[in-house]
């Protein structure tokens, strides 16, 4: 007997549902349907029963998208929202999965929008290579060779793309579970696995960009590709990756230099990360609202229930197969402080901008920085006469003194004017703590409306630091979970925050890592992400970052620094190489000092990204455990504090005949 | 008075004498050791600071002691302990961060908790440019190894079925042991079964260990691991070896037993079979668990800048 086609077969069901579509048109009330149908049923006549098939597709707006891809999304909300057991997002997340094979198995989803994973391959390689392979090679290997292999099989030409081939089909599968299994999902689940375990919000690159993919999927990829505009489509998602690399993963040493000084860098308000607020609170409240009121209460009805019926009493076993509490500790955690800041979502979102820098660190003393008052001008004045202008400028440093330059200006609508003298100088000096008075005095100004600027700029420096725990792979292994490493310590801080001294700029400086950050002496060279970000924090100007100097612990190496413009060469210096006043505090036993020229100019908020690499994990983790290192920065900047008086007309002076004639009488 | 009356004077003069030593000797043995039960309660070594040592708060580049002390609450005598000293890197170094110590326990003969002071000498470091306070920590964590004894009468019934139709002096049921032995993993309950066999029965006991105390059960083999942040293994955790007797007859446990949340369940079977004729009676049932105990606990210090 003679095998049938396969082919044939999908062609026949193809035409027997196309036919039926198109009978089921032409009988139904809407002249435009029957319209349509006669339409279809000519171009059926041409193009042949699969066509058919596609055209009805294509004219209902039914062209298939990725549903397996939304409830993959939807089930990884769910999950991250710490309100779905992770069991219970796999089990989910295999079915979408196997939907999503079947349907593209099937060619269904052929279409020439599904290059896209290969762009997220290309993408990814291409990410690997900037961060200098900083996940190590094999990541690198892997992606690159099911890039190629996936590329090779579904570019096939001699195979037309509305074909059901053994070969597409092999390609497309390989495709998709490379993707979505191998690259994209388990990591993803693994990481969330790990941070919704200690609590933490998680802020990952699928959370950012998801939803707008999943739009994507679900709006404009249709259209596109039907218009022919793939390349559209494709240059949408390189930018939205980009964007969410960018801004949403701040440990990514990829960053867009121009969008540096724009709203969507990283702390930003229009930063991707707080985008990816704005899907991820209602989501998560929705779920666990769902998950505590319904699912719960229903699960332990059925249990309990069940156990009565068997004829035992209940052993808890609900409570285990139903883990509400546990699984809700995470929530609890996460709302605790989200609570402690004011204004719902956007409170939130700001205090996550607050939060990137750090917190100001506590001082037994008057903080240190430099503080001017507002510039009072005289309340009248004649033309030709002397103008003074006052303010106060307080100042505090622990280390050298401070230089202050002082600077007064009249800005008129017609002319501007220096000031003729400073008093008590053009440059003050404070040796510790003083408060001086300013007099500005201009000795004649003509007639109009000034406005009086003083500026006081200076030179100063601001510490930031934090303290992280390191613990070795096997430990974490054998205690099961960070948070029973925290425990066995008696450790209460898990997440220590960067701090900072007071001064004109806040700053923080952060190990992109969950701690306790787990070292992997097998998986040398490990690499750690140092995000440093500076914002400004006083009434005034950055003028200008000078330099970096950057400690780290014994055995972690810098490799580079990105984010800023840097004038030559990182130099690793020993203690005795710095100056008198950072010296202070500087140890060689301790850490690895690096010397990082920059210069920024006119800084409002940067962040600079240092990588560093573990050289020797014996030092990092000596002498004894808990290992608690400190990252330490110190930032050298130009500062500039002004201030403005409000508007002074100067009167004209009157005539000189008239003066005269008044002295005379 | 006549040497008759003065002798029975003294005399009792004398008895008082010995009367009052005699009762206050009493008064003396009515607290005597062996009247006290030290194996109960749940603790085993508590240590802790001592109040100032280290300081609560200290200037930068100053010397200050460290000083530990250890109580052993519990029943198990610690030879060669391991303890490690940690201070926050670059801000606070601690002389001898590695050491050993031996505490006694309680036991009948002295009921009294044994004691240990460790001294170490450390050093608060220079402030960075700009800052006045640094909030350190300085952690101390003990490896030792343990062993939780105790000592448990169960009824043991040879026939559960009672086809001897006889009185029986006791009935099997759970036996509670959760006041503790003396030891920080605690025999909380002993389930008894008598599993008939032939003409006689094999009796079985699940055996319910818990760990009260605050810190971490480490396998005994492997206690030193558990202070050497280099050195360890997975399976070094939640494992224990344990031995019991039922009078003289050891019984066969489980080998491997695992703690999961600080629990575990251990079952312990006679490997023979005890004849029917023996009938109920009760019997003196013997558990030894051996393990390695590993806890840590923390002092903040802060350190100020001179000037």
């Amino acid at each position: 007997m003679a095998e049938r086609d396969p082919l044939e077969d999908e062609l026949r069901r193809l035409e027997k549902r196309g036919l039926q579509r198109i009978q089921q048109s032409r009988s139904g009330p809407d002249p435009q349907d029957r319209a349509d149908a006669a339409a279809m049923e000519a171009e059926a006549e041409r193009a042949g029963a699969h066509e058919i098939a596609e055209a009805i597709l294509d004219s209902k707006g039914l062209r298939p998208t990725s549903t397996g891809l939304v409830v993959t999304f939807l089930l990884a909300f769910a999950m991250a929202a710490g309100g779905v057991p992770p069991l219970w997002v796999a089990i989910g997340t295999i079915v979408a999965l196997l939907i999503e094979l079947t349907r593209l198995g099937s060619g269904e989803l052929v279409n020439p929008g599904n290059l896209f994973y290969i762009l997220f391959v290309v993408f990814h390689i291409f990410i690997d290579a900037v961060q200098a392979f900083s996940y190590g090679p094999s990541r690198f290997t892997a992606l690159f060779a099911f890039g190629l292999v996936y590329w090779g099989l579904f570019r096939r030409n001699d195979v037309p793309f509305n074909t059901l081939n053994a070969g597409r089909y092999a390609g497309l599968l390989l495709g998709c579970i490379f993707m979505w299994v191998v690259y994209g999902f388990v990591p993803t689940i693994f990481s969330w696995l790990a941070r919704v375990g200690v609590g933490q919000e998680v802020f990952n690159v699928l959370l950012v960009v998801g939803p707008p993919i999943v739009l994507l999927f679900l709006l404009p990829e249709t259209l596109l590709i039907k218009s022919g505009k793939q390349f559209w489509l494709i240059l949408g998602i390189i930018a939205l990756v980009a964007f969410a690399y960018n801004a949403g993963l701040a440990g990514s040493v990829l960053s867009i230099p121009g969008l540096q000084a724009s709203p969507f860098a990283v702390d930003r308000w229009g930063a991707a990360s707080n985008f990816g607020m704005l899907f991820w609170n209602p989501i998560k409240h929705a779920t666990l609202n769902f998950y505590e009121m319904v699912y719960a209460p229903a699960c332990h009805t059925v249990i309990d229930g069940l156990e009565k019926f068997v004829g035992g009493e209940s052993s808890g076993m609900a409570d285990s197969l139903c883990p509400a509490i546990k699984e809700l500790e995470a929530k609890k955690r996460f709302d605790a402080n989200a609570s402690s800041t004011p204004g719902g979502l956007a409170g939130w979102i700001s205090h996550r901008i607050d939060f990137a820098t750090g917190q100001v660190e506590e001082t037994k003393k008057e903080p240190p920085g430099v503080f001017l008052d507002p510039l009072i001008a005289q309340s009248a004045a004649v033309e030709g006469q002397p103008v003074i202008a006052t303010s106060q400028i307080r100042a505090v440093t622990l280390d050298k003194p401070l230089n202050i330059n002082l600077f007064c200006k009249a800005m008129g609508e017609k002319s501007n004017h220096t000031a003729d003298s400073i008093t008590p100088a053009k440059t003050i000096v404070v040796e510790k703590k003083d408060q001086k008075g300013i007099i500005c005095m201009f000795d004649s100004l003509p007639a109009e409306t000034f406005t009086f600027l003083v500026t006081a700029s200076f030179d100063f420096k601001t510490v930031s630091y934090t303290k992280s725990y390191l613990a070795l792979d096997t430990e974490i292994s054998a205690l099961g979970s960070r948070d029973a490493w925290f425990d066995r310590y008696d450790i209460t801080e898990r997440s220590p925050e960067p701090k900072f001294t007071p001064g004109p700029v806040s700053m923080g400086v952060r190990i992109e890592e969950q701690q306790p950050i787990i070292m992997y002496p097998k998986a040398s060279p490990q690499r750690l992400f140092i995000n440093i970000p500076i914002q400004n924090a006083y009434n005034g100007k950055v003028r200008q970052i000078n330099r970096l100097l950057i400690a780290l612990p014994k055995g972690l190496e810098l490799e580079g620094v990105f984010g800023g413009r840097q004038k030559g060469d990182i130099e690793k210096i020993e203690c005795n190489q710095l100056s008198d006043e950072d010296r202070r505090g500087c140890n060689d036993d301790f850490f690895n000092v690096y010397d990082v020229v920059v210069q920024d100019k006119d800084v409002t908020g940067i962040t600079y990204r240092a990588v560093a690499t573990v050289a020797d994990y014996v030092s990092l983790l000596s002498p004894a455990p808990p290992a608690a290192q400190y990252v330490k920065v110190i930032v050298d900047y130009n500062y500039v504090l002004e201030q403005r008086s409000p508007g002074l007309t100067i009167e004209k002076a009157a005539s000189k005949g008239l003066t005269e004639e008044v002295e005379s009488r | 008075m006549s040497p008759n009356r003065q002798g029975r004077l003294s005399l009792a003069l004398l008895s008082v004498v010995i009367v009052m030593m005699v009762s206050s000797c009493q008064g003396g043995f009515s607290s005597r050791p062996s009247s006290v039960d030290v194996h109960v309660g749940s603790k085993g070594i508590e240590a802790r600071f001592m109040p100032s040592a280290p300081p609560v708060k200290v200037m930068e580049n100053v010397e200050f002691p460290v000083i530990l002390e250890l109580e052993n609450q519990g029943t198990g005598h610690v030879q060669n302990g391991l303890i490690l000293f940690s201070g926050d890197s670059g801000f606070i170094t601690i002389e001898e961060s590695e050491g050993s110590f031996s505490v006694e326990g309680r036991s009948k003969s002295n009921p009294f908790p044994g004691k240990a002071l460790i001294e170490r000498k450390a050093q608060s470091l220079e402030l960075d440019p700009q800052r006045q306070i640094h909030e350190a920590s300085i952690t101390a964590t003990l490896c030792y190894p343990y062993e939780t004894k105790a000592g448990i009468n169960v009824c043991i019934d040879t026939d559960p079925l009672n086809l001897a139709l006889r009185k029986k002096p006791c009935s099997v049921s759970s036996v509670s042991g959760a006041r503790g032995q003396g030891a920080p993993l605690v025999v909380a309950e002993i389930e008894p079964s008598m599993i008939p066999e032939g003409e006689g029965v094999i009796p079985s006991f699940v055996i319910r260990l818990q760990n009260q105390g605050g810190g971490l059960i480490v396998d005994p083999r492997k206690v030193s691991l558990a202070c050497q942040p280099l050195a360890q293994s997975k399976d070094l955790f939640d494992r224990v070896d344990i031995q019991a007797r039922l009078t003289d007859t050891p019984l066969v446990c489980d080998s491997k037993v695992k703690l999961e949340d600080g629990k575990a369940e251990v079952e312990c079977v006679s490997p023979d079979a005890f004849s029917r004729a023996l009938g109920a009676y009760m019997a003196p049932l013997t558990i030894n668990v051996r393990y390695g105990y590993t806890q840590s606990l923390k002092a903040d210090v802060k350190i100020e800048r001179r000037n």
